[in-house]
């Protein structure tokens, strides 16, 4: 535990309680919600001790460590504790004598101090300058449930918590190699948050490691209190709409990402794990993809590859056609197309914007409405303006039909960070698309590839796979080949090749 | 800083580049389905130009009695058609849009004296209109057709064109010929082409009825000749184009057979025209082989082999002779429509080069022999017997 | 080739090699080839040779292939030097300054031609009101900063691009098969060889000739060389091969009219119908041609700067490129005053300087790397084909 720059704490604790219970009162005299019980013991019960403890932390009736820790050195029942002595107490636990309950040797003031702010039970005993703490920490956790963000049909559920140490452990439970290698690092001085970053030794990049580690460093000294702090932190393009990073609350995906080389960073009180790096490619693919069969799942990611398409381009497209490029539509659908467009006031672009900012106030709205009312105000929501602004002349059918396809096909998008990038994306190119048919779309598009060609996340091109062409990648992209190719060569080649030499070392005959 | 500066020269690049010249919207523009062409008294074009009017909330047009009009028609005059075409603008209020336009129709008078030559090389210079409309050159005056309602499309352009395509698949006495063809045409080595021929026939109501073939020529630029309707077909399967049709063989013997005949349907026709030059004479030995089954049967049968054969070979020797009128029009004509000069220019080049400047005398003086094979797919549902005619 | 990428850039792909290989380059070459070359190279041709037209690509491939075969016997014999460095080696600094004078005009010349075809093309088929220097601004724009991310970028990103531009020129010659017609392309060589050998001239300069710019972007590449040789043969035959399908069906389709259009393939597919649905697909083929040209452009642009930087011996290349657009918008905007300027200066006066500025230095410098020994000149940057 490192925390610099903080006061006067950093003596040690000393043998006289009294100076204890001063400097503690004082270092927590802000908070009504430290209790200090008094204790005396030994003979006569002369001997006194106290413990200090955040009473909503702590469970109230959790064992009482007084009594336990006594217990430890009698044989007998307890009692009155007359037999305890000082001594006692300082030889067993001083030198790590067997206790009925885990403890901590504390020394230091602020040691004690940040135990206490932990949920421990922190016992000091006079003449000694020493403290036990005991964890007994006891707040309400959420109970692991189904991410409420990535639903799936077949496949696991599980979901993470709140609780750091519970996430770490549904993710060892998963892959139990012991190279599997989990680090700490505490940040901020009044949060204290516990970052935890993760990955597979030899299947992560080694330069991607490093350019991490790089990157990471320095984040110790800042409040942390969500990942997405890291992310930002980490990230190498904070302007670019694209997310660089992949977030995830599911203990599969995880442990799949781990598998693949990725490194995973936790952070405590927080349910998302962000999964590092991640291009471009990935956001195109769940895990669910591999829990299916190889047709019905290429199918699927195809129809992505559509829906992508379709986010993206549609209005624009619409606008640029019916402004610039009436000659490209085909009659029978220009013909249906005047007859809805006759009568409305605005021009194709404005009511492009005023239709697609509608429906994003529909989203963001339908976002913070609380549950119940929720579901019913965005659909009934949607389609009463729909039909109103049909009606009212101000948008036509088509348009409405635009962005509906639109909105729908951003969803199909399995992550929602890509999701955003699109949503964001698509007004530049709906601007373009107003200004300057479709030469402003192609220009805006190959200013977007230019920016997504020269983004880099941790090292690693963002269009991996595509913008560094790579045949072989092809079968896990648009497609998902069969399970037996992934079985036979996996993804990860490092890892496959450390596992063909492990083997070959002991004799196995070469595969 | 860098975003915020990138930000701001796109927004300045954008008020200052906004395309607000060559935006318009839909409801700006008015969409030429059809248009026709003639010659004012002046000697001026007449641009007759039919317009989808979208059926929106508008007030009725004043000049439709109709009830569900979807459909205008405007005329102006000038001197060029880029004129005209501007011109309209002036009483629409909205620039015409040339780019989904499905026909052109061209008067007969104008055809006949004019050159339409600048006609199409308007229309193919611009880039709105496409190379698939149909050109039409219309009995009397061209603007006519416009404003009678189309019998079944939405539009008379949409109408003709329609005619065309399936014409000249079912009944085979018309062609489809579209701006594209004709520009094609006129820069061949035998500049001649043939237009779909339309007229006015009244019978409930006022129709555009497909009538036989105009002849041009791209020396002089006008209508030089026609091709009646019952020669049309013969004319289009020795241009190797027929992709269907009807032949009629009558039935010869008197009493209760009488003003019947019996029905040949032509699925696939293909014929061969091989020049075979001697010295200074040309001969053209002519084959085409026809495939079809039969349509109705009043008076012959078809059961066996024989029979096959005799009617096959009446078959034939009715569209040989048919052939022969229509080859004997087109001399007389002197137009080498069925391409005869192309195919000497390109396999005898150098004899072509000598015989070109003659071309139209030498083809209306050419030997020919006409050679029909004719071959029966099915007789239909029914036995190649009729069970009706006794 | 570190100066090439900035420092931002720099710290990004650290852990990368800057270098691109020779997949990458044979992409680039088909791009810088074929590029706008597909939709404009039909007219002047078949107004030269009429239906011949096709014939004259062979002799004008086989000149571009010559000149390749030099470059590359070049690269390699240099040890992938650059085209300056090994020309200063070669024939001394002097003398190579001297050649470089009328190089630096052909850059001058040729981009702004490329990016007056773009705005011609516009500003005559979809968007007629707009003003042209719209899009030669923002054409150009866009080639600058593709050039000034450096050459990885933009290796992988044409890589994408060609596909597109590729996968769109062969679906239209493929929907198109319905209108072809071969007899126009006989009669065979009615006037003899001598429109061929015209035609032939024409494509000479543009685009194959063109190819000897390629010696600049060879140093980029980090490959065996029986690799980088079999790809690029590979990638000039495969621009070869768009070209003479381009025409080809060009002649099929429209036969003694091919000579009057001006953007064919876009004609082409025009002409397409199939089902009400499928018409009109001549957006495609505009999308084709942006692309190329762009690519094109932006690839000219790169060689230009190299050029700049090698010649004045630079450390940071990348301070020209915006200076050099804007003189290329400006020319683009003022050097051609009327179509017929256009089409005398790109396809009577550029082949001739091609073959002879380009052609004459390179067959020069193989002639004079052949007697001479190689002497250890500066090796600026260089990272060659390794054996």
């Amino acid at each position: 535990m490192n925390r610099d720059g903080c006061h006067d704490h950093g003596e040690s604790i000393s043998a006289a309680l009294a100076d204890n219970l001063e400097r503690m009162r004082a270092a927590l005299s802000g908070s009504d919600d430290i209790v200090v019980d008094h204790w005396g013991y030994g003979p006569g019960q002369e001997h006194a001790a106290f413990s200090a403890y955040c009473h909503t932390l702590v469970d109230e009736f959790s064992n009482h460590y007084m009594k336990t820790t006594l217990q430890d050195l009698v044989n007998h029942e307890l009692g009155r504790a007359e037999t305890v002595t000082p001594e006692q107490v300082r030889d067993f636990f001083g030198r790590g004598g067997v206790s009925l309950q885990p403890f901590s040797l504390l020394d230091k003031m602020d040691q004690a101090i940040g135990k206490i702010l932990d949920g421990d039970v922190v016992l000091f005993f006079d003449e000694w300058d020493h403290a036990l703490s005991f964890p007994a920490k006891n707040v309400p956790q959420r109970q692991v449930t189904e991410s409420i963000s990535e639903p799936s049909v077949q496949g696991p559920r599980e979901g993470t918590i709140e609780n750091l140490r519970g996430n770490l452990g549904m993710i060892r439970q998963r892959v139990k190699s012991p190279r599997l290698n989990i680090r700490y690092i505490v940040a901020g001085i009044e949060l204290q948050t516990t970052i935890a970053y993760a990955y597979l030794e030899h299947a992560v990049n080694p330069n991607v490691l490093e350019a991490f580690l790089e990157r990471i460093q320095g984040i110790d000294r800042y409040e942390v209190p969500e990942t997405s702090y890291v992310e930002d932190w980490i990230e190498d393009d904070s302007y670019s709409p694209f997310p660089q990073y992949r977030y995830t609350e599911r203990t599969d995906t995880a442990a799949a990402a781990l598998l693949e080389g990725k490194i995973l960073v936790l952070v405590s009180n927080s349910p998302m794990i962000l999964i590092c790096p991640a291009v471009f490619v990935d956001f195109f693919n769940t895990s669910e993809d591999y829990y299916g069969r190889t047709v019905i799942s290429s199918l699927i990611r195809l129809l992505r590859l559509l829906a992508f398409i379709i986010a993206l381009t549609l209005p624009s497209a619409y606008v640029a056609l019916s402004t610039f490029h009436p000659e490209l539509i085909p009659t029978v659908l220009l013909l249906a197309i005047l007859d809805t467009r006759e009568g409305i006031p605005f021009p194709a672009f404005f009511e492009a914007l005023v239709m697609e900012i509608s429906f994003e106030l529909l989203r963001e709205a339908g976002i913070r409405l609380p549950r119940p009312v929720g579901s019913a105000v965005s659909i009934v929501g949607a389609l009463v303006i729909g039909q109103a602004a049909i009606t009212a002349q101000i948008a036509s059918p088509i348009m409405v039909i635009v962005v509906a396809l639109t909105g729908i096909a951003s969803f199909a998008i399995p992550h929602y960070e890509m999701g955003i990038a699109l949503r964001i994306v698509r007004f530049p190119l709906m601007v373009a698309a107003g200004l300057l048919g479709g030469f402003g779309i192609m220009i805006v598009s190959l200013l977007t590839l230019l920016h997504l060609t020269r983004l880099h996340t941790l090292g690693q091109p963002y269009l991996s796979s595509l913008a560094p062409f790579k045949p072989r990648t092809m079968r896990d992209l648009f497609v998902r080949a069969p399970l037996k190719v992934f079985l036979r060569s996996p993804r990860n080649r490092r890892l496959l090749r450390h596992r063909r030499g492990e083997f070959r070392s002991e004799g196995d005959p070469a595969k | 800083m860098k975003p915020l500066v990138a930000l701001l020269s796109a927004i300045a690049a954008a008020l200052v580049l906004s395309g607000c010249w060559s935006n318009m919207e839909l409801t700006d523009r008015a969409f030429v389905q059809a248009a026709a062409i003639d010659l004012s008294d002046r000697g001026q074009y007449r641009l007759t130009a039919q317009i989808y009017k979208p059926g929106g909330m508008n007030a009725a047009d004043a000049a439709v009695p109709e009830s569900e009009k979807s459909y205008i028609a405007i005329m102006t005059e000038n001197r060029s058609l880029l004129g005209a075409i501007r011109d309209a603008t002036n009483e629409l209020g909205r620039k015409l849009q040339l780019s989904h336009m499905r026909s052109l129709m061209i008067g007969e008078e104008t055809a006949k004296t004019r050159n339409i030559g600048q006609i199409l090389d308007f229309f193919t210079r611009d880039h709105e209109p496409r190379g698939n409309i149909s050109v039409v050159i219309a009995k009397g005056a061209a603007s006519r057709y416009l404003l009678i309602p189309p019998f079944i499309e939405t539009t008379m352009g949409q109408q003709f064109k329609e005619i065309e395509h399936k014409s000249s698949s079912y009944s085979g006495k018309t062609l489809e010929v579209t701006l594209t063809d004709l520009d094609i045409r006129s820069k061949e080595e035998v500049p001649f082409a043939v237009v779909p021929y339309f007229r006015l026939v009244k019978e409930q109501r006022k129709l555009a009825s497909a009538h036989g073939l105009a002849v041009i020529d791209f020396a002089k630029g006008t209508m030089t000749g026609f091709i009646p309707p019952e020669t049309t077909p013969y004319v289009i399967i020795l241009m190797n184009k027929f992709q269907g049709g009807v032949v009629e063989l009558p039935c010869d013997n008197g009493g209760r057979q009488k003003g019947l005949a019996d029905s040949f349907e032509i699925r696939k026709a293909d014929a061969t025209i091989d020049p075979v030059v001697t010295g200074n004479d040309l001969a053209l030995g002519i084959l085409v082989k026809l495939e079809g089954s039969i349509g109705e049967l009043s008076c012959r049968r078809v059961v066996t082999n024989e029979e096959i054969t005799e009617f096959t070979t009446e078959v034939s020797r009715e569209v040989g002779r048919r052939l022969q009128e229509a080859l004997l029009l087109l001399q007389r004509q002197k137009a080498d429509v069925i391409g005869v000069g192309e195919r000497l220019s390109r396999h005898h080049h150098r004899l072509w080069r000598q015989w070109k400047p003659e071309w139209p005398n030498r083809f209306a003086d050419g030997d020919f022999h006409i050679e029909v094979k004719a071959k029966l797919t099915n007789t239909g549902i029914q036995s190649g017997e009729s069970k009706f005619v006794k | 080739m570190i100066a090439i990428l900035s420092r931002e850039d720099e710290d990004k792909i650290k852990t990368e090699s800057s270098a691109i290989d020779s997949v990458q380059l044979a992409c680039m070459l088909i791009a810088f080839s074929t590029g706008s070359a597909i939709v404009f190279i039909p007219n002047p041709l078949t107004g030269a040779a009429s239906n011949d037209a096709w014939l004259s690509l062979v002799p004008a491939f086989g000149f571009g292939l010559l000149i390749l075969t030099c470059i590359l016997y070049l690269h390699r014999k240099h040890a992938g030097r650059s085209l300056i460095d090994y020309s200063r080696g070669l024939i001394g600094g002097f003398l190579t300054s001297v050649a470089a004078v009328p190089l630096l005009g052909m850059f001058l010349f040729s981009i702004p031609a490329i990016i007056t075809g773009i705005g011609e093309f516009f500003t005559t088929v979809m968007m007629k009101e707009t003003p042209v220097y719209v899009f030669n601004s923002l054409s150009l724009l866009t080639a600058a900063l593709t050039v000034r991310s450096g050459i990885k970028v933009m290796a992988r990103m044409f890589l994408l691009l060609i596909f597109v531009m590729l996968f769109c020129s062969i679906a239209v010659i493929l929907l198109a098969v319905p209108q072809y017609q071969a007899e126009f392309l006989l009669p065979l060589l009615p006037d003899g060889l001598k429109p061929v050998f015209h035609g032939a001239f024409i494509a000479a300069g543009f685009p194959f000739g063109e190819v000897f710019f390629f010696s600049m972007l060879l140093p980029f590449v980090r490959a065996r060389w029986k690799d980088l040789r079999s790809k690029m043969y590979l990638g000039f035959a495969v621009t070869g091969a768009m070209l003479m399908l381009s025409t080809l069906c060009t002649l099929l389709t429209f036969g003694p009219a091919s000579g009057s259009l001006k953007y064919s393939l876009y004609r082409l597919a025009g002409e397409i119908e199939i089902a009400e649905i499928l018409q009109r697909i001549e957006a495609v083929i505009g999308i084709a041609l942006i692309l190329g040209s762009y690519m094109k452009a932006s690839v000219f642009l790169f060689i230009f700067n190299r050029v700049l930087a090698e010649l004045f011996r630079l450390d940071d290349d990348r301070v020209l490129v915006y200076p050099v657009s804007l003189v290329c918008l400006m020319l683009s905007l003022t050097m051609f005053d009327s179509p017929a300027t256009f089409v005398e200066q790109v396809y009577e006066i550029w082949p001739f300087t091609v073959m002879a500025v380009g052609g004459g230095y390179v067959a020069l410098l193989a002639i004079v790397t052949l007697f001479k020994p190689i002497r250890p000149g500066r090796s600026v940057k260089g990272r060659g084909a390794t054996k």
